[in-house]
């Protein structure tokens, strides 16, 4: 710290000033510096800005459209004219992988982030709060938290396919919050006795004019991290639903439901398999590298810390 | 009645010497604990506290941690409501108050925290942390909210071009700083610093100080400044009041207070604090307490201090000792004479040093 000197003894006049801005480099910056020193979160990032750019250019480049089929080759292996090769309807399984990697990453993504938002907001009005607020805002995350959410989900989804794969990521969303609510919970109460949030109360700023802008920004590291975890165990959930087939939907695609189709010829065709779960594979590992890395450099305390 | 003073400070000088700014009379808190045997299952914060703070004056509260500065000071910010007792601000009982009104007036006391690392928010710029009282008080914000700021980071003595740092870019001192000019956002009648310098180093405190004092000679603020700092106290108040377990014991002229304590726990406190008279008297002087203070739960009968002292007599145990002045006055006009909660009062200090 290069201001630690006390300067207020040599007090300067009303002018204007602007010379002497020796910066210190802000909170931000400095955790970007930090994360971007970290190899693991370098790659990972590398590898979900790779992944993302192929699954949304791979079918512009590739020969075939989404809907085509190619009826001269059927569950033909990987080629100059099929990448991927063919499953047994003909279509063309790097465009199709493609198309359904975009859809498990909005999924994921989006679910993550509706995830962490409600997260935040039960959780931080209910420790702020306490009491009553508490009581039944806990009492409905422990609600959700003990229902079987992947079997209310395969119940549930079926009767909404009409509605899209929109309201797949919010009943996705709406079973994944408990846990990062209660953390929040914790924090916030420890946020609120905090002499800051004291000060803004006794200027009479409103209670929860006091979470968003006192208690919320407070986590923001928390909260980064963990929506970052939020998306690949929403990825998991997407594919694993979809791969039961209550997910995602013929005629949407999605690595999940990829992975259901070449599991039953895995073994005599493996191409039909191994190409979307090995990128399954490679995304969530990416985004866990992420995860990881930004714990790190956000969370002084973390054991595996590394410079 | 006047709602709308945050420029009072200019016509103070018009109402020193009239009436307190500030009055607490009989102030009584209790806090329910939870898990406390039947019938202690109540905690005495503030036992009955008299109190008054003149425009421009320095009050200063004394005492052990835990004999109820801070309950006092969240009473005062009106954090807690007293159970008994009244508080009156130029008049008003600010507790009867609603709405509108109720923040209006509260513009009119503000704080000073201990912790300058804790009280201002991390994420925020110091333009927004010491504009953020003007985000609620919207009738109270200036103009122009920037030059306001530069004007409030001017008088504190930052520099206009700290305003977009963040609070981590600056020292413990210069964050305090920050803290009054927060403080000072919406032109406040009375001050509370809550432990404003016990956070920082030694050379800075006394920076902090000389801003306050400063300030108050600028703007005519009251200070109401709760530390355990002796040596602080006697730097910067016009009266002190000790507290102890939950009572205003003694209360006076700073300067007669100092020199000839009444109350046997203030000359006490007041034997413990180091001090640089090298001249050898002081240690022969040094008074030792026995024993903890009581537990507020059960705080002792009659005189709160008897379960430590040294003169205690029966009496002390039967009946709660009076407020009796010092016999000469202290010097001091009848409202602020110097006055302690005692049976056997030190009238005539032994010659000690």
């Amino acid at each position: 710290m290069s201001m630690s000197a006390e300067r207020a003894a040599v007090v300067t006049g009303p002018g204007p000033e602007g010379g002497d801005e020796t910066r210190v480099p802000g909170r931000w910056s400095a955790v970007g510096r930090q994360m971007l020193r970290t190899r693991r979160v370098v790659l990972g990032i590398g590898l979900i800005a790779g992944l993302a750019a192929v699954s949304w250019i791979g079918p512009l480049v590739s020969p075939w459209e989404f809907g085509d089929r190619d009826f001269a080759a059927f569950l033909q292996p990987p080629s100059p004219d099929h990448w991927f090769g063919t499953d047994n309807t003909g279509r063309d399984i790097f465009t199709i992988t493609m198309v359904g990697m975009q859809k498990s990453l909005i999924i994921g993504l989006l679910a993550a982030v509706i995830t962490t938002v409600l997260a935040a907001i039960v959780g931080s009005f209910a420790g702020y709060f306490l009491g009553a607020t508490d009581k039944v805002l806990m009492w409905i995350t422990d609600l959700a938290l003990v229902l079987p959410s992947f079997l209310i989900l395969a119940i549930l989804y079926p009767a909404l396919r009409g509605q899209g794969w929109l309201i797949f990521v919010l009943l996705l969303a709406a079973f994944a919050w408990m846990v990062t609510a209660k953390m929040v919970r914790g924090m916030t109460i420890s946020l609120k006795e905090r002499e800051y949030v004291l000060a803004a109360r006794y200027m009479g700023v409103p209670a929860w004019k006091i979470i968003f802008r006192h208690i919320i920004p407070n986590m923001s590291s928390l909260l980064i991290v963990d929506a970052t975890i939020n998306v690949s165990s929403a990825i998991i959930a997407e594919t694993s639903l979809s791969y039961f087939g209550f997910g995602v939907q013929a005629p949407d695609v999605s690595l999940g439901s990829l992975i259901a189709l070449g599991a039953r010829q895995a073994v005599t065709h493996p191409w039909t398999f191994v190409f979307c779960t090995g990128l399954l594979v490679i995304l969530v590992l990416a985004v866990n590298l992420v995860g990881d890395g930004l714990r790190d450099a956000l969370d002084p305390q973390s054991k595996s810390r590394r410079i | 009645m006047p709602e709308n003073t945050a420029t009072a400070a200019a016509d103070s000088a018009a109402t020193t010497g009239a009436g307190a700014l500030l009055e607490v009379a009989g102030v009584r808190k209790t806090f329910r604990v939870a898990g406390g045997r039947p019938g202690k299952s109540r905690l005495t914060a503030l036992d009955g506290v008299d109190l008054h703070v003149r425009r421009g004056e320095t009050l200063g509260l004394v005492g052990e941690s835990g004999c109820g500065k801070s309950t006092l000071a969240r009473v005062l910010l009106l954090l807690e409501r007293p159970d008994e007792g009244t508080v009156r601000f130029e008049g008003t009982d600010p507790f009867a108050l609603r709405g509108r009104r109720l923040l209006a007036w509260r513009r009119r006391v503000q704080m000073v925290f201990q912790d300058p690392f804790a009280s201002l928010n991390a994420r925020m710029t110091a333009a927004d942390i010491i504009g953020e009282p003007w985000r609620s008080h919207r009738d109270a914000a200036p103009a122009d909210r920037d030059r306001r700021v530069r004007e409030l980071l001017d008088l504190v003595g930052l520099r206009a071009g700290d305003a977009h740092r963040y609070p981590d870019e600056f020292s413990g001192g210069q964050r305090q700083r920050i803290g009054i000019a927060r403080a000072l956002a919406l032109g406040p009648d009375l001050i509370v610093c809550d432990e404003p310098v016990s956070a920082l180093d030694l050379s800075v405190q006394a920076q902090v100080l000389n801003l306050l004092a400063d300030l108050q000679e600028r703007l005519g603020v009251s200070y109401v400044f709760i530390s355990h700092d002796l040596s602080v106290v006697r730097h910067v108040a016009d009266r002190v009041a000790v507290m102890y377990l939950g009572k205003v014991i003694e209360q006076g002229p700073t300067e007669s207070v100092f020199d000839q304590p009444l109350h046997p726990y203030t000359r006490a406190l007041m034997s413990a604090a180091p001090s640089l008279d090298v001249t050898g008297g002081a240690a022969a002087g040094r008074i030792l307490l026995s024993g903890e203070i009581p537990s507020p739960l059960d705080p002792p009968s009659g005189c709160r201090f008897r379960t430590r002292c040294w003169q205690a007599a029966e009496r002390c145990a039967s009946e709660a000792p009076p407020a009796r002045p010092r016999t000469d006055g202290g010097g001091a006009a009848e409202r602020d004479r110097h006055a302690a909660l005692c049976h056997f009062p030190l009238e005539a200090a032994p010659a000690a040093g």
